[in-house]
């Protein structure tokens, strides 16, 4: 089973890049707050998707 | 007056109030890069229990999404998620959010707008144990789930999060069941 490295989660989604939504308000996320998402996400497992799917739909 | 209606006969509001059927409550687009969506003011004493609709959920890659209520914490669920990737005829007790987590494993996003859910929640605005159940399809996943929250706050609104990655985009569409 494939888990996300910290490495991987950083290059996917860089400080700045993150938002929070409430209703209809969305929000950058603070570094700090970044930085804990990161952290929460590390290890979790690498999800794939069926061989069949169509990306192209 | 009862149902059914006559031709000609006036319906009043109170008519309207008994026998309406789904009552839209709320509706949020889900924005890009999103971590984390709080939507708010969706349950109340005006309906018992709910339907919830998500659909064209689109996310950066393909995670299991989180359900927890709101305000504050306090909840936990017990219960499952069964899961059937299309490709197979093998079902996956999947459990890892039911043992008594913080939140209830009820889909799976995917990219190109591939995800899509519906959940029943029952007596969200109780002081009462309340209940979710639903179904998904989420980029060549789909399944059920159910969960009790083991909690006795009144809820208004709920919390979606991933288990990797962020929202890019999706439709909710919370409605509530007419108490009648």
């Amino acid at each position: 089973m494939a888990e996300w490295t910290r490495t991987e989660l950083e290059e996917a989604h860089p400080d700045g890049t993150v938002n929070v939504q409430v209703d209809d308000d969305v929000r950058v996320m603070t570094s700090a707050e970044w930085n804990a998402w990161i952290d929460g996400q590390v290890g979790t497992e690498k999800l794939d998707p069926p061989s069949y799917i169509d990306e192209e739909a | 007056m009862t149902y059914p209606w006559a031709a000609g006969e006036t319906l009043t509001a109170a008519d309207l109030n008994s026998y309406a059927g789904l009552i839209l409550v709320k509706s949020v687009a889900i924005g890009s890069g999103v971590s984390s969506v709080t939507v708010t003011d969706s349950f109340s004493s005006d309906f018992h229990s709910y339907r919830i609709l998500i659909d064209s959920i689109d996310t950066s890659s393909t995670p299991v999404i989180r359900f927890q209520f709101v305000s504050s914490g306090g909840a936990v669920f017990y219960g499952n998620r069964l899961q059937m990737n299309n490709g197979s005829t093998t079902i996956s007790n999947i459990n890892t959010g039911g043992g008594g987590a913080a939140y209830a494993e009820i889909g799976v996003g995917g990219t190109t707008d591939q995800g899509f859910l519906s959940m029943d929640v029952y007596a969200p605005a109780s002081t009462k144990r309340k209940g979710i159940t639903g179904n998904y399809y989420g980029f060549g996943y789909n399944g059920n789930y159910g969960y009790e929250s083991a909690d006795g706050t009144s809820r208004t609104g709920f919390y979606l999060t991933l288990s990797t990655g962020t929202f890019n985009s999706g439709n909710i569409r919370v409605y509530g069941y007419n108490n009648g």
